[in-house]
């Protein structure tokens, strides 16, 4: 569906530049980076001299915060806060998925159940996660099991229904031959056959649920909380600790980009097949 | 492909539903009401699977009220606007931030998937601003906003230019070059090509970013309203568990999800509406 192909083209200029080899593909892609970090360097140039020149204390310059955050990944935060919130993040994200693609899968492949359940699931869908915190804490208490389901409800949407889509609109030549080329069961038909077609879809979807588990890890810290990134850049705030709050901000970026690189990472390995078959190099 | 799968000899029970799934554009009475009642059947097991869990002592009961009070409650508040306040505040937020995401987001789209130049210089910062989770920006939003509704404005519009852009960068540079080619052998001049030819090919990929960020905007909306207290379902339904009026938050919830429902349905009928000609060339949809 249409998340796959958005999806194609978000991954780095440079597996583009790569595919297409040679030295002139890689000098392409060594001078689209060094365009890419330049114009990064001057937005940081930029908000150093803003935050200098900012008489309101509002806006620290770049270089104290970043010697803040130098301090919060060396100081006692990174294991009462950091690691939690990533632990956090990855169990809610990781159970969400496996639910998203076992149900998926199950309602992509038994056709018949889709029309009964379409409206709740898109009613369900459609309920902002963030909105179930506040009650799923009361029912069950502001406890690490709390927040982890919420993270997980929040990721399971779009697995869910990317993983649905994607099963049920594998071509029907793969399936048709593997019935009669090939002997197994459903199981393998499956196994061998569906899930490995519909992956890029599921890859879709996964990428958009890693997406909201930051947001309801985020969003989960700032409610009922003691620890965690989201409560350190909400406490940072309200006590007026500038510099520290830009610097959780700033470390909350990196880590929404390193987790999202490090999936690109995966999905290339598991969709490599599927860039070749299609004569696509992106 | 829809059209070409749906031929496809497929086990029986793929072959039913494979007909459904045609569009067919004759949808008798009978199938339409089917659906409905399929629907219908959907959404009663779903009341009655948390009617369920309440019974059975999953969902504690004083903390999650039975249906029927949560209807009323939601009918009450509607009528009387308690409810109707805040949600025509998130609705605002909602809408607004979404402009401005499109406003930001379309052009620079087009700009970066016309020009590799532009697309690198770009890249690297697009590339690391997209992962940021958009609440995480909510507290350094209090500090310059304060909590006014450019607050919630500026964190939806954060949240969703990432798809809008995307939408259309990806639908400039997948423009079928044998028509740019076409009319530049035909005498157009660029702009022109950019004009009838560019923008209306990628319209289709940016119809879908919009309708993933009309999505995500909600979402944000919501969480800013609970965390920072700016007016919205979100800080309605938060101050209403606070102050125990669990009958109240539930009901706010139930509207949110309606909102979200809403937002959807009208995000798929746009998209309908501005790319539904694409399911009729060649390249077909997917």
């Amino acid at each position: 569906m249409t998340t796959t192909e958005i999806n194609r083209v978000t991954g780095p200029g440079a597996v583009r530049a790569k595919a297409r080899g040679g030295f002139r593909g890689m000098r392409r892609r060594v001078t689209a980076l060094a365009l890419g970090w330049g114009f990064v360097a001057l937005l940081l140039g930029l908000w150093e001299m803003a935050g200098r020149a900012d008489t309101t204390a509002l806006l620290p310059p770049f270089s104290v915060v970043a010697t803040e955050l130098v301090d919060l990944i060396t100081g006692d935060a990174l294991m009462t806060d950091i690691m939690p919130s990533l632990a956090r993040a990855l169990a809610g994200f990781v159970i969400g998925s496996l639910v998203g693609v076992v149900l998926g899968v199950a309602l992509g492949w038994w056709r018949g159940l889709e029309p009964w359940c379409r409206s709740a699931l898109e009613f369900l869908r459609a309920v902002p996660a963030p909105a179930l915190l506040p009650l799923a804490i009361l029912a069950f208490g502001a406890s690490d099991t709390t927040r982890v389901g919420v993270i997980a409800l929040g990721a399971v949407w779009p697995v869910l229904l990317n993983t649905t889509d994607g099963v049920r609109r594998v071509e029907a030549g793969y399936i048709d031959s593997a019935r009669v080329y090939a002997r197994g069961g459903r199981a393998e038909l499956l196994r061998r056959v569906v899930l490995p077609a519909a992956t890029p879809q599921i890859m879709a979807g996964l990428r958009v649920g890693l997406a909201l588990s930051l947001i309801m890890m985020v969003i989960s810290e700032m409610i009922a909380s003691s620890s965690g990134l989201g409560n350190l850049i909400l406490r940072a705030q309200r006590l007026y600790a500038l510099d520290q709050m830009y610097a959780g901000v700033l470390l909350l970026g990196v880590l929404g980009w390193l987790l999202t690189l490090l999936f690109s990472a995966v999905e290339r390995r598991a969709l490599a097949w599927f860039y070749g078959l299609k004569g696509q190099d992106r | 492909m829809i059209g070409l799968s749906s031929l496809g000899p497929k086990s029986a029970d793929a072959g039913a539903t494979g007909q459904t799934r045609a569009r067919r554009p004759a949808g008798t009475g009978a199938r339409w009401a089917g659906a409905v009642a399929r629907s219908a059947v959907g959404l009663v097991s779903l009341v009655a699977a948390y009617e369920l869990l309440r019974l059975v002592g999953v969902l504690p009961s004083a903390s999650a009220p039975g249906v029927p009070s949560i209807g009323s409650a939601l009918a009450s508040g509607l009528a009387d606007g308690t409810l109707a306040g805040p949600l025509g505040d998130t609705a605002q937020a909602w809408a607004l931030g979404l402009a401005l995401a499109t406003a930001i987001g379309l052009p620079l789209g087009v700009v970066t998937g016309l020009s590799r130049w532009a697309d690198s210089v770009t890249g690297v910062a697009v590339e690391f601003l997209r992962p940021v989770p958009a609440v995480a920006l909510i507290p350094v939003g209090i500090v310059v906003f304060g909590l006014q509704i450019g607050l919630q404005v500026f964190l939806v519009a954060f949240a969703t230019v990432w798809p809008v852009l995307i939408g259309c960068r990806h639908g400039v540079r997948t423009v079928d070059p044998l028509l740019i080619d076409s009319a530049r052998a035909l005498g157009q001049s660029r702009a022109r090509v950019l004009y009838r030819v560019i923008v209306p090919a990628s319209v289709p990929a940016f119809a879908t970013g919009l309708r993933t960020a009309a999505g995500i905007g909600v979402v944000v909306a919501v969480a800013v309203e609970i965390v920072s207290g700016s007016p919205g379902l979100g800080y309605h339904l938060n101050s209403a568990q606070q102050s125990g009026r669990v009958t109240d938050a539930f009901a706010a919830v139930l509207l949110a999800g309606l909102f979200g429902v809403a937002v959807d349905l009208a995000a798929r009928a746009a998209e309908n509406r501005l790319a539904g000609w694409q399911r009729h060339t060649t390249e077909g949809r997917r």
